[in-house]
């Protein structure tokens, strides 16, 4: 069953939606790319499965954000984090 | 498709948004992160290469789609990924990570509202400098579903 859900598509395209579920004391929250490898040439295939793969890598490895920062909101909050790749 | 997702508890939404819109907004792919992860999907090329099935798929969609992108393996070829790809992975970074393919979806304890905001806060100068248009038009309610 869908229920309170709403979708807001901005004018530059982008599009939010949204399924309030107050009985819950968490959220899921998605980005989602209409950008991947299958609709791709060749040559940025690799670049397509490097771009989403960096932003882990990044996390891990970047100023910003802190290591400790993803330990405060992956671990401390009992959360999880995915990125597929596929 | 490529996804970014985060199950946090409800207090800490705006943070888990902060850091999933950083990662997708400002990627700085440095050159040494470059060359781990051309290790990384080499790797990945050839755990499918040891993976029958897989391999199987790749063989079949090369075959059945012989002259379209369906049919080209995801990961690319080897000899694509040994190459510097910094440059390429930037601008395909920056072609295809803009407004019109995105969609960000929230389901719990968030409203809607809420989270337009925050969009707006974090997302928005960055996406104010790559399209000027940027005012929320009325949010649809879905069709109640059973």
């Amino acid at each position: 069953m869908i229920d309170n859900a709403q979708m807001t598509r901005l004018p530059n395209g982008l599009t939010v939606l949204t399924e309030h579920m107050p009985e819950l004391r968490s959220v899921s929250l998605g980005i989602l790319v209409a950008a991947r490898a299958r609709d791709t040439r060749p040559a940025p295939r690799t670049a397509s499965a490097t771009s989403s793969n960096m932003r882990y890598s990044r996390a891990l490895l970047a100023v910003r954000p802190t290591i400790s920062r993803l330990n405060q909101i992956v671990s401390g909050a009992s959360s999880t984090l995915t990125l597929p790749t596929k | 498709m490529t996804g970014f997702a985060a199950k946090v508890v409800d207090t800490e939404m705006p943070r888990a948004f902060d850091l999933l819109s950083d990662m997708l907004l400002n990627p700085r792919f440095d050159e040494d992160d470059l060359v781990k992860e051309q290790k990384v999907i080499i790797e990945e090329m050839k755990m499918i290469e040891d993976t029958p099935d897989e391999l199987l798929t790749e063989l079949f969609h090369a075959a059945y789609f012989p002259d379209h992108s369906l049919g080209r393996p995801i990961e690319g070829t080897e000899k694509q990924c040994r190459r510097s790809i910094g440059t390429i992975t930037a601008e395909f970074h920056a072609r295809s990570f803009v407004p019109r393919n995105l969609v960000i979806a929230a389901a719990g304890n968030v409203r809607h509202d809420e989270l337009l905001e925050l969009i707006m806060q974090t997302f928005g100068a960055q996406i104010e400098d790559r399209n000027s248009d940027w005012n929320s038009s009325p949010a649809w309610k879905l069709p109640r579903q059973s």
